[in-house]
């Protein structure tokens, strides 16, 4: 995915409705691989846009709207995140499997066997993206599963480029080291 | 001259794609002479495909309906509250104005009601003063 260049660039007439129609779809993904539940995803959705609502006057078109409207989703999100996990830490893996969220991979295959082990494989690296700390877990959901670039990444998460190309290739070290310990777990 | 944890940064930004064509090439043939990097560069290959797993279905149109529905309920809360702050803001500005209005009249009409007051004792005080200043009758 890549976010538009960011200047210059007219101050929208956009309102947040507007806004949801656009995106409220893609938000709500984010939230999912962010580590929410189905239902925890909507209300952060909610809680995004009316935070949108809010925040829309301020938006001066420094920054594509995009990028300031995923900067508006990744804060508000993590803050939600916090909230949920407060209260329910192992509640949003077992939820994960309904059929709202059920990944895209499940749909084409018809071996049993097959979906089973690529379920327990899902599980495995969910809980592994779960252990890591939230700016490593961050940087790689929007690299790997968003798919943006390290400069749309660093102007989301008003961080340095190099600070993201050092953060993203110690998130890998850490995933792949979460990975091995848990695969050990299940070894053992 | 590049060191090793320069060399994996760059090999890390090579694989995402972020690096100049000259990078690249340099990057190339440092993998080339580094099977720990090769070995790296595999096992970040297979992140991405178990990162991949975790990619979710699309929005069904029954949840974007129903997010469309809270959002629209929580907008439709946000403007009322902010339309009853703005109504309360007006009934106080409102209340101050005419308790301004109202404190002034007070004052001022005060502050004649004295003036008339005196005036009409100077008034008075010259009238005695001038009965009392007249030559007395020699009747």
């Amino acid at each position: 995915m890549t976010l538009s260049k960011p200047t210059p660039q007219p101050i929208p007439r956009q309102s947040a409705e507007d806004l949801f129609e656009l995106y409220s779809a893609k938000i709500y993904g984010l939230a999912l691989k962010c580590g929410l539940s189905a239902k925890d995803a909507e209300d952060g959705v909610q809680e995004v846009f009316i935070k949108v609502q809010r925040k829309l006057d301020t938006f001066r078109g420094e920054s594509a709207l995009s990028t300031w409207l995923y900067r508006v989703a990744i804060n508000t999100l993590r803050d939600h995140r916090r909230k949920v996990t407060r209260y329910s830490r192992s509640q949003s893996l077992n939820e994960y499997s309904d059929s709202n969220v059920a990944p895209a991979c499940n749909r084409t295959y018809s071996n049993p066997s097959l979906d089973a082990e690529r379920n327990e494989r899902r599980l495995l690296v969910r809980n592994a993206l779960q252990q890591l700390p939230e700016k490593f877990r961050e940087v790689l959901v929007l690299r790997e599963l968003e798919g943006m670039s390290y400069r749309d990444i660093s102007r989301i998460l008003e961080v340095k480029q190099g600070t993201i190309e050092s953060r993203i290739y110690r998130a890998r070290t850490r995933l792949a080291l979460e990975i091995s310990n848990l695969e050990g777990d299940l070894n053992d | 001259m590049i060191n090793n944890k320069q060399w994996k940064l760059r090999t890390s930004a090579w694989f995402d794609g972020e690096c100049s064509d000259i990078d690249s090439a340099e990057v190339r043939s440092y993998l080339l002479e580094d099977n720990s990097a090769r070995l790296e560069v595999q096992q970040w290959r297979d992140l991405r495909a178990d990162l991949q797993l975790l990619q979710p279905e699309a929005a069904s149109d029954g949840c974007v309906k129903r997010m469309k529905k809270r959002f629209q309920d929580g907008l439709s809360h946000e403007i009322y509250t902010h339309a009853k702050a703005v109504q309360w803001l007006n009934i106080a500005a409102a209340l101050l104005l005419a308790l301004s209005i109202g404190g002034w009249i007070v004052v001022n009409s005060k502050a004649s009601g004295i003036e008339v007051y005196a005036q009409e004792s100077n008034q008075l005080d010259q009238a005695i003063h001038d009965f009392l200043s007249r030559p007395a009758s020699n009747d």
